[in-house]
């Protein structure tokens, strides 16, 4: 296989989209190729250091806001619905 | 989604007043998350294009700023590679990659990898075919991965 058939394959193996024999085809191309697999390897790298990212913090004050405004929104309100 | 600390507060109060007010139109037929997603992505969508300009100036002010941080901090870093501090600073430019994603790119990027939304649920909060959450994810992605490459060759955690 050559790169550019990697390369268009690409979207397909990052999501599962191929079958058992192109997925070997495929993993076979990035054992041979070092270019390729360190793309896949910064691409999946991108995806670890997402996953990973802390959850961003909530702002100073932001639940005591919430709370207030939640017991200000009137009754009949959160009834409607029933 | 959002620029600032402020805007994400305004969209959580308008997010709670929503959900409050339309929780009698949820019907069940998706799961009681996806829902909440659907009207926390709406909220936020709606408020950005509301405040598209202010919002572009920010992005703007913020790209000026931290491409100089970056550069200060990434020379500090490699003079003393602690681990911890190299995981900060590997955070804290993939974050601001991020920031600088182009909406269409970064919505998907921030629901499906960071939010871990699945696609399906991204497509249905962002009115997207499957194909197009896929195509856009992986743009973001490709994009991403260009952006921090020499980060990566520079021996930084990820």
């Amino acid at each position: 296989m050559r790169c550019g058939e990697f390369h268009a394959l690409f979207l397909n193996l990052a999501f599962g989209d191929v079958g058992l024999g192109m997925r070997g085809r495929l993993e076979e191309h990035l054992g041979q190729c070092p270019s390729c697999a360190a793309e896949w390897q910064d691409y999946h790298r991108v995806i670890r250091l997402a996953r990973n990212l802390p959850p961003a913090p909530v702002p100073p004050g932001l639940t005591d806001r919430v709370q207030t405004l939640l017991a200000a929104i009137p009754k009949a309100e959160c009834n409607k619905g029933n | 989604m959002l620029g600032n600390e402020a805007d994400v507060e305004d969209v959580v109060q308008d997010v709670l007043l929503q959900v409050v007010r339309k929780l009698d139109s949820f019907r069940g037929e998706s799961e009681l998350t996806t829902w909440l997603h659907r009207v926390a992505v709406n909220a936020a969508l709606l408020h950005r294009r509301k405040n598209a300009p202010r919002l572009a100036r920010q992005v703007q002010a913020a790209d000026e700023i931290t491409y100089e941080g970056s550069r200060y901090n990434t020379g500090a870093s490699r003079d003393r590679p602690d681990q911890q501090a190299q995981e900060r600073e590997m955070r804290r430019l993939i974050e601001q990659a991020i920031e600088r994603l182009p909406d269409m790119y970064r919505d998907p990027f921030v629901l499906s990898d960071i939010e871990r939304l699945s696609n399906a649920e991204i497509g249905e909060a962002l009115g997207l075919s499957l194909a197009a959450v896929k195509s856009r994810l992986h743009r973001a992605r490709l994009l991403l991965r260009d952006a921090l490459a020499p980060y990566f060759r520079e021996g930084l955690p990820g």
